[in-house]
């Protein structure tokens, strides 16, 4: 990377801010803006820009769960059940990409940015209607000790609504490769969980992300140690990052009432789709601007 | 116990984002430089000034998901909630296992 000047400072400020802004407002990571953003944009080799991004990957899960853990929509328990499988797939990852040369590291983001992206034009399955029960105005979310199950409050529908989890496995599975995917790639992988936990294990959808939400900075942090510790860190490029990516997830938790999330959703796919052919090329060894 | 979480992870926020402020203003009054990758064996040892207090912010960022495991771990043995206090020790010795395998 060239040195670090005023303006370089603003740019990386600049990615994190519309990286942590648009992950919040189509709930995604922030991640599949930063790797390519770093590697493309600014030359940064493919492990340093990793570890960047898992370091902002902690910064969005840690703004956004402050807010969700607190009115308890996120399951705690489910969280950290799925997390045993996840942080074995985050720090499996980690020393794999450690280990991996950069254009089959750069292969296999181009193929998983292009699966994001089908996945974000395709949408999500109608939700299944849920019985809402009347609470007081005052009332938060609750897990029932010793089981996964829940109940939260739906701020749309006005009411609480209870909830079981089911297909423990299936949640385990695509938990363990969300978190081989977010160590080797940088990324937060809930645009597996989310899908997985919300269709295969039949949990409501917004404690499905904000459950996801507050697993995806465990999983970044089981393997955002294997990067600093073998070098990849480089502070004065992440700290400026983080800070973009800190203020942008904020402003987008708090714009995304007058945002239409189709639209956005749809210019997000086809970043996505643009990123992950330039990413295919440089696998192949073709590159841009040097 | 969700008010303990909340309250943890805005504090870790608030003290990594002063660290990284500070690092990051430090950085810029020296004027222009090259970044440079720091190691966490190395982080106050090498590097200077405004590498290892933004890297400090850095690694009290990483570590605040991690103090919250040890939180719901410590909360839901205090509940009687043996069964889960369990499930977050066995995330805890993976994240461990993690930084282990990291030096090797």
């Amino acid at each position: 990377m060239t040195a670090l000047t005023l303006s370089t400072l603003f740019a990386l400020v600049g990615v994190g801010l519309g990286a942590g802004w648009l992950g919040a407002l189509v709930g995604i990571g922030g991640g599949v803006i930063i790797v390519p953003a770093l590697v493309l944009g600014f030359g940064l080799d493919f492990q340093v820009a990793v570890a960047a991004s898992l370091v902002a990957v902690i910064a969005t899960s840690t703004t956004a769960g402050s807010v969700y853990v607190g009115r308890g929509i996120a399951n705690m328990r489910l969280a950290l059940t799925l997390e045993i499988a996840t942080t074995v797939g985050a720090i499996t990852g980690g020393l794999v990409a450690a280990v991996l040369a950069e254009d089959v590291l750069a292969a296999i983001f181009a193929v998983v940015m292009a699966v994001t992206a089908v996945l974000m034009v395709r949408g999500a399955r109608r939700p299944r209607q849920r019985v809402v029960e009347e609470v007081p105005e005052e009332a938060s979310g609750w897990e029932e000790p010793g089981t996964l199950a829940g109940a939260y409050i739906d701020d749309v529908r006005g009411g609480l609504v209870r909830y079981r989890v089911e297909h423990l496995p299936l949640g385990w599975s695509v938990s363990l490769l969300a978190g081989g995917v977010s160590g080797m790639l940088g990324v937060g992988g809930g645009f597996l969980k989310v899908p997985a936990m919300n269709l295969g294990m039949d949990v409501p959808v917004k404690v499905a992300a904000a459950t996801s939400n507050f697993m995806i900075g465990v999983t970044a942090a089981a393997s955002v140690f294997i990067y600093f510790a073998r070098g990849f860190v480089e502070p004065l490029v992440v700290a400026p990052l983080t800070l973009g990516v800190i203020v942008g997830s904020w402003l987008g938790t708090h714009s995304s009432g007058r945002a239409r999330p189709e639209v956005l959703k749809r210019v997000m796919a086809l970043i996505l789709a643009v990123v992950a052919v330039q990413m295919g090329l440089r696998a192949m060894g073709v590159t841009f601007g040097g | 116990m969700q008010m303990r979480i909340q309250t943890l992870l805005r504090l870790g926020l608030v003290l990594a984002v002063t660290l990284i402020v500070v690092g990051t203003g430090i950085a810029l009054g020296e004027g222009e430089r090259t970044p440079v990758p720091i190691r966490l064996t190395d982080l106050w040892r090498d590097g200077s000034v405004p590498d290892r207090v933004a890297a400090t912010g850095i690694l009290v960022l990483a570590l605040t998901p991690v103090a919250g495991v040890v939180t719901l771990i410590w909360s839901w043995w205090r509940e009687g909630d043996r069964r889960f206090a369990l499930v977050g020790v066995v995330v805890l010795a993976v994240l461990v296992v993690g930084v282990v395998l990291g030096h090797a």
